[in-house]
């Protein structure tokens, strides 16, 4: 299945750093969270679009590093300013991301049933 | 099957595998500062359900280990008493040691005295009011040691600070300070209302308190405010709790020369 292909490249990104002796100061926990939940996001719209056959890769592209570092920005700003605008960001992707798992499964299952049809 | 699309979903594929590898580093890095922040907090969890669960837990060793105090410091009084019954001279040290433990807050005390309970204003603090009228609305450190001191002026023995969470004995040591919206009373948090409990001569110390221009007259210059803020009571057989802070002494020694001022 050519699914399994990005989660077996996520579980290899996720392994390199795991690994490796790479720490970040604890104040930078929830951006890093943001930051990967936003990542997530735009991961998953990716695999949408392809599954939509209306994927791009400079949107996608694009789309992963501006979606990342605005999420962060907003949540930076939100705390200079003392309105918590992380979650505002946390609400949205979030719920963007589960959007995104249901159309994703419902194309995955159509086309389950179409095949089944064609065999 | 279809062709044309094929390469395009070769495409799609290989740009969403690449940046997966980049989520699954961010997810990594994440989890790993969540792990540190965790480890360096000494907190197991950062959400404030958790957190809730975490001092309630607290509270409960707290209070278990309170009762274990109690405990210990009993068994220590019954080898205070046998020890007594070994003979007429030990009797003697042992009521002397019994009268240096009650003075010193180390047993409950009971007797007659005053009850007063101090609590935060019920009423609306003024929003346009200057942050030093503001103050005036709550019971603030300061005030629970003038009432304190007052009450020990006028010949209280034994004396208390207790919340609805926990009574404090107030000993020799005993510290009261403000920390952030609450007072530390022998490094315990208290939150209003307080009540301090005093065994000593009730009237006396109640006249003291509500006198022409005593503490209570002088309390707080907003009408009605005091009365509402500050409630004094007499009674009989008040019970103050036994000291269970830390007894043992670091710095300070018995002097040898018996201590006799120069």
């Amino acid at each position: 299945m050519m699914f399994w292909v990005p989660l077996f490249g996520m579980l290899v990104g996720f392994a390199i750093i795991y690994m490796a002796n790479v720490t970040v100061p604890p104040g930078f926990a929830s951006y890093l969270s943001l930051a990967t939940l936003a990542g997530l996001d735009a991961v998953l719209g990716g695999v949408r679009a392809g599954l939509e056959e209306k994927f791009k890769a400079d949107i996608f592209v694009s789309g992963f590093i501006a979606n990342t570092l605005l999420a962060v920005l907003l949540a930076y700003i939100g705390e200079q300013i003392g309105v918590e605008l992380f979650l505002a960001a946390v609400v949205l992707i979030g719920g963007r991301v589960f959007l995104n798992l249901s159309l994703i499964r419902r194309y995955w299952l159509t086309k389950l049933a179409l095949r089944k049809k064609e065999s | 099957m279809n062709m044309p699309f094929e390469s395009n979903r070769n495409n799609w594929m290989l740009s969403v595998t690449l940046l997966s590898v980049v989520l699954g580093m961010l997810l990594a890095a994440a989890l790993k500062t969540q792990q540190t922040v965790k480890l360096a907090s000494g907190i197991p969890t950062t959400r404030v359900s958790g957190l809730t669960q975490l001092i309630l837990d607290e509270k409960d060793r707290n209070k278990r280990l309170q009762g274990e105090i109690t405990d210990l410091r009993g068994k220590v009084d019954k080898y205070e008493k046998v020890m007594g019954q070994g003979g007429s001279q030990s009797q003697v040290l042992k009521d002397e040691l019994q009268k240096a433990k009650l003075f010193a807050g180390l047993v409950p005390a009971v007797g007659d005295g005053v009850e007063v309970v101090l609590r935060d204003s019920a009423k609306q603090i003024p929003v346009d009011a200057d942050p030093e009228i503001k103050q005036e609305y709550i019971i603030h450190d300061v005030d629970l040691g003038a009432f304190v001191n007052v009450l020990r002026a006028n010949g209280a023995e034994a004396i208390s600070i207790s919340d609805q969470d926990s009574d404090q004995r107030v000993v020799a040591i005993t510290p009261i300070l403000c920390d952030a919206a609450t007072i530390k009373v022998n490094g315990v948090r208290m939150t209003s209302p307080f009540t301090i409990t005093a065994v000593g001569p009730p009237n006396v110390m109640k006249t003291a308190l509500e006198m022409q221009n005593g503490l209570i007259s002088q309390f707080r210059f907003i009408d009605g405010l005091t009365k509402s803020m500050v409630k004094v009571r007499t009674g009989s057989d008040l019970v103050v709790p036994a000291y269970t802070g830390v007894t043992s002494l670091k710095y300070a020694r018995a002097a040898e020369s018996g201590g006799s001022p120069r």
